[in-house]
């Protein structure tokens, strides 16, 4: 499991959700900065979204960016974005962290249901 | 024969025994859905309370202006409502509470761990509601706050 890895995985959920019609469509109101944080790495990526489209993913290193921050290792966030892994279920078992506004995080299980219902 | 109207005591009365004796509700519920909830209606300074135990629903009444506080500490989820109009939308209009969420028009505070567990149970509480709420009197605003005024809720 590379970063290399871990970029083009993130990569092609960013695919998957920009081409949703009903999220794109929900989700038109929608401007956040994710940040999706490896533990083992202690770096990430940044995801931008403006209208509900996600517009730049970009390295990050610093744990300071993004007002929503989902936090785990690598392995488990490259399974859970390939849908391998149910995120609320990794959330409840306090595999995965998530920090931000509650509204952003509702938004972010709706995300995922749709995608991987 | 009488109306049941939507956000009175009685329309809580009714939603809290079906809610109760509705088996899919029950089975969603159970060992899941144990949470204090509260929507507090900002324009009215009023609000619902609901206390789940096990997935059965004990307690869901209307608070007085003057018990809002009090109610919202007890809160493990808080449900903020920007005013009466945006209630009425969940009994007449075909637009679910969590893409209110989405949209904004309804704001949430309090243990997102306990809201994501009770999720399918509330989605299931919604599609009741609405299905009562087919045979229901919504009041306008105007309505709504005589009948509060009449029953010492403001």
């Amino acid at each position: 499991m590379t970063t290399e890895e871990f970029e083009s995985t993130i990569k092609n959920f960013v695919d998957k959700y920009n081409n949703n019609l009903k999220i794109q469509n929900m989700l038109k109101k929608w401007n956040a900065e994710l940040l999706i944080w490896s533990k083992d790495d202690n770096a990430g990526f940044i995801i931008k979204v403006e209208n509900g489209k996600v517009v730049d993913i970009s390295k990050s290193t610093s744990f300071n960016e993004g007002r929503i921050k989902v936090v785990g290792e690598r392995r488990i966030l490259i399974d859970m974005f390939k849908g391998l892994k149910n995120p609320s279920q990794l959330y409840l078992n306090g595999i995965i962290e998530v920090y931000g506004p509650e509204r952003d995080q509702i938004i972010l299980d709706r995300i995922v249901e749709e995608i991987w219902g | 024969m009488k109306k049941l109207i939507y956000g009175t005591q009685e329309f809580l009365d009714i939603l809290k025994n079906t809610l109760n004796n509705d088996e899919k509700f029950r089975s969603l519920g159970k060992e899941d859905y144990t949470a204090s909830e509260i929507i507090i209606i900002k324009d009215l300074k009023i609000g619902f309370w609901q206390k789940t135990i096990d997935g059965e629903i004990k307690e869901l009444f209307l608070i007085p202006k003057n018990k809002i506080s009090e109610y919202e500490t007890m809160a493990e989820i808080s449900y903020y409502i920007e005013n009466y109009e945006t209630v009425t939308k969940l009994c007449t209009e075909n637009i679910s509470f969590i893409q209110m969420i989405i949209d904004g028009q309804i704001d949430v505070k309090g243990n997102l761990k306990k809201l994501k567990k009770i999720q399918s149970a509330n989605e299931r509480m919604e599609k009741i509601l609405k299905e009562i709420c087919k045979n229901s009197l919504v009041l306008n605003k105007e309505q709504y706050i005589k009948w509060l005024a009449q029953n010492n809720f403001l």
